[in-house]
């Protein structure tokens, strides 16, 4: 008898602290949900972005306190997939205007596209190989290990465009794309990837965002000239299933204003090519027009120290 | 003796059958959607056979069964004898062996990978005097296959331990007490006994090996017909289209349960050869 009484005691201390957790786990969740008054505001934003968005981030939180800022950053590409697959998001910042146009098609976006930064390539050298790969001309040596981009990712496709370029810039002569393509040892998801794989020494060298290598540590840079390169627009949207429409917007106000403006500047990107050109939807082929700015060698004196 | 015990478990009522019931079911329903779903929504495009036999996917299908299948050969060979000395063993430093094999198991793939690239990348421990050698293993085929050893080779090495323990030592002694060499006693007594323990530790590993994705793409990198496994061809085809992605994720479902079905046919086999 005093053992079922017991059994059932023990039963009942055991649901109680079965109902305890639960309570605590709904606790933690809604904890998480309602931001207490908080409105979060979650960007999507390219890979090369990421330590210019998260010091934007907190400069428009201090501007904004009201607002919390959660960041994801990935491929331009993939980014927009899991978006069109119905992932939440408020904004979508991209690293080229084709992930951009194809997310207006898939009608993810809210409005026009407003174009925030631009940027350049330039190849990552390995500290290792820096010997060996001293001129863009190396890079088409045989014993040279190259990593892109995947041919999806904006940067990838960018690097493609930029050795054609080069290819027909005389100096380099028409086997040169073929030779190098041919040094390519891995298509990487993301830039990032391209970067980490250099600054490891894995690789050789790497085609990377002027962007990127503003913080990178282990490598050296090369200036691709002018005549080859080519000038990533980043457009930024809103979404049109985003939660915090108008969040959104002040946002995007933020990114092009002097502060946001001067806080990309300051992590190597580009400024916005003209006020008119801020609407992004105009021509989608501007690629080999519109030359390296001069902060190109600010960041190849960075790269040299 | 274990065998009616076992009877009795079953043909008696259990508490939990109804409760056992629901959790199969929504078990079933659990694993069973998600994957239904992929055939479905694969067998609905209209070129999905000509997709299915395209140079990309066979190309990486053909690479993912001869990495996998080469390091295979080489976990069974080394795998085999070093579980058996696990299962006879006594020593205290191979029960610290023991518990290190456990350890790719629970790390994630990409710490794997960046194990990896410590010590067999260009920089690595023993990576960089093997580059002073010539020899680089960092984006190469053999990159996949040492990333696949590392990840797949415990799921073989624990399930032909536990097989060659079950094996009693006893059956061992009788066959050379009667005069067969300890090779041969090995090769027509133990290791037909745990035979079924190491096809399905073969397969469990197999199935690793194939499915691996972090530790390649971090130590040997993604290039068509080179390092691109059906893994992470199907991440490079979602980058460009789901229809593609799909294409290849049933290829390699089809693939892996026809090697998994031919590995459990056999280690049934075994099985009913022994009772």
């Amino acid at each position: 008898m005093t053992s079922t009484v017991n059994i059932r005691r023990r039963h009942s201390v055991r649901a109680a602290s079965l109902v305890s957790l639960v309570a605590m786990f709904l606790a933690v969740l809604l904890a998480c949900s309602s931001s207490r008054g908080k409105e979060t505001l979650t960007v999507f934003a390219a890979a090369s972005l990421t330590q210019s968005f998260e010091e934007v981030a907190a400069a428009f939180e201090e501007a904004h306190p009201q607002i919390s800022v959660k960041l994801a950053f990935d491929g331009s590409q993939r980014l927009r997939v899991q978006l069109g697959h119905g992932a939440q998001a408020d904004i979508f910042a991209s690293a080229d205007e084709r992930q951009m146009s194809l997310a207006q098609e898939s009608g993810l976006l809210a409005g026009e596209a407003v174009t925030f930064a631009t940027n350049t390539l330039v190849v990552a050298v390995s500290s290792q190989a820096e010997t060996k790969v001293k001129s863009l001309t190396d890079l088409a040596q045989d014993d040279v290990r190259l990593v892109l981009a995947h041919p999806e990712v904006p940067a990838g496709r960018y690097a493609v465009d930029v050795i054609e370029l080069m290819a027909k810039a005389p100096g380099f002569g028409p086997q040169y794309s073929a030779q190098i393509l041919g040094n390519v040892v891995s298509h990487e998801p993301n830039v990032r990837g391209v970067l980490q794989k250099v600054a490891l020494g894995e690789a050789d060298s790497g085609f990377v965002y002027a962007s990127d290598v503003v913080s990178a540590e282990n490598i050296s840079v090369l200036v691709v000239p002018e005549e080859a390169n080519v000038a990533a627009i980043y457009p930024v949207a809103a979404l049109r299933f985003a939660a915090e429409k108008k969040s959104a917007e002040t946002f995007i106000q933020f990114l092009t204003s002097p502060q946001g403006q001067r806080i990309l500047h300051s992590h190597g990107f580009g400024p916005i090519p003209s006020l008119a050109g801020s609407n992004s939807s105009g021509s989608p082929d501007f690629r080999g027009e519109k030359p390296a700015s001069a902060y190109l060698e600010s960041i190849h004196a960075l790269g040299d120290s | 003796m274990a065998l009616v015990t076992g009877r009795r478990l079953i043909s008696q009522p259990t508490p939990g059958a109804g409760l056992g019931g629901a959790a199969t079911l929504l078990y079933v329903v659990f694993i069973g959607l998600p994957i239904g779903a992929l055939l479905f929504k694969a067998a609905q495009q209209e070129s999905f056979f000509s997709s299915l036999i395209s140079g990309p996917a066979l190309t990486a299908m053909r690479l993912s069964l001869v990495t996998s299948a080469i390091s295979m050969l080489v976990i069974v060979l080394v795998g085999t004898p070093f579980a058996y000395l696990l299962a006879r063993s006594r020593s205290p430093l191979l029960r610290l062996v023991d518990a290190l094999v456990e350890l790719p198991l629970v790390m994630p793939p990409v710490v794997a990978g960046v194990a990896m690239l410590m010590a067999f990348g260009r920089r690595g421990v023993l990576g960089a005097p093997l580059e002073d050698l010539g020899i680089t293993l960092p984006f190469t085929t053999a990159a996949v296959i040492l990333a696949q050893i590392f990840v797949a080779s415990p799921f073989f090495v624990r399930s032909a331990k536990v097989g060659f323990q079950s094996v009693a030592t006893d059956h061992e002694d009788i066959s050379r007490t009667l005069g067969v060499s300890p090779w041969s006693t090995f090769l027509r007594v133990t290791l037909p006994l745990a035979a079924p323990s190491l096809l399905t530790g073969l397969a469990l590993s197999w199935a690793r090996a194939v499915s691996e994705f972090g530790a390649t793409i971090m130590f040997a990198g993604n290039l068509t017909g080179k390092t691109q496994t059906m893994p992470l061809a199907i991440m490079s085809a979602m980058e460009t289209s789901l229809d593609t992605a799909l294409v290849l994720s049933v290829l390699l479902i089809l693939g892996s349960l026809a090697v998994l079905g031919a590995l459990g046919i056999l280690a049934r086999r075994h099985w009913q050869a022994e009772a």
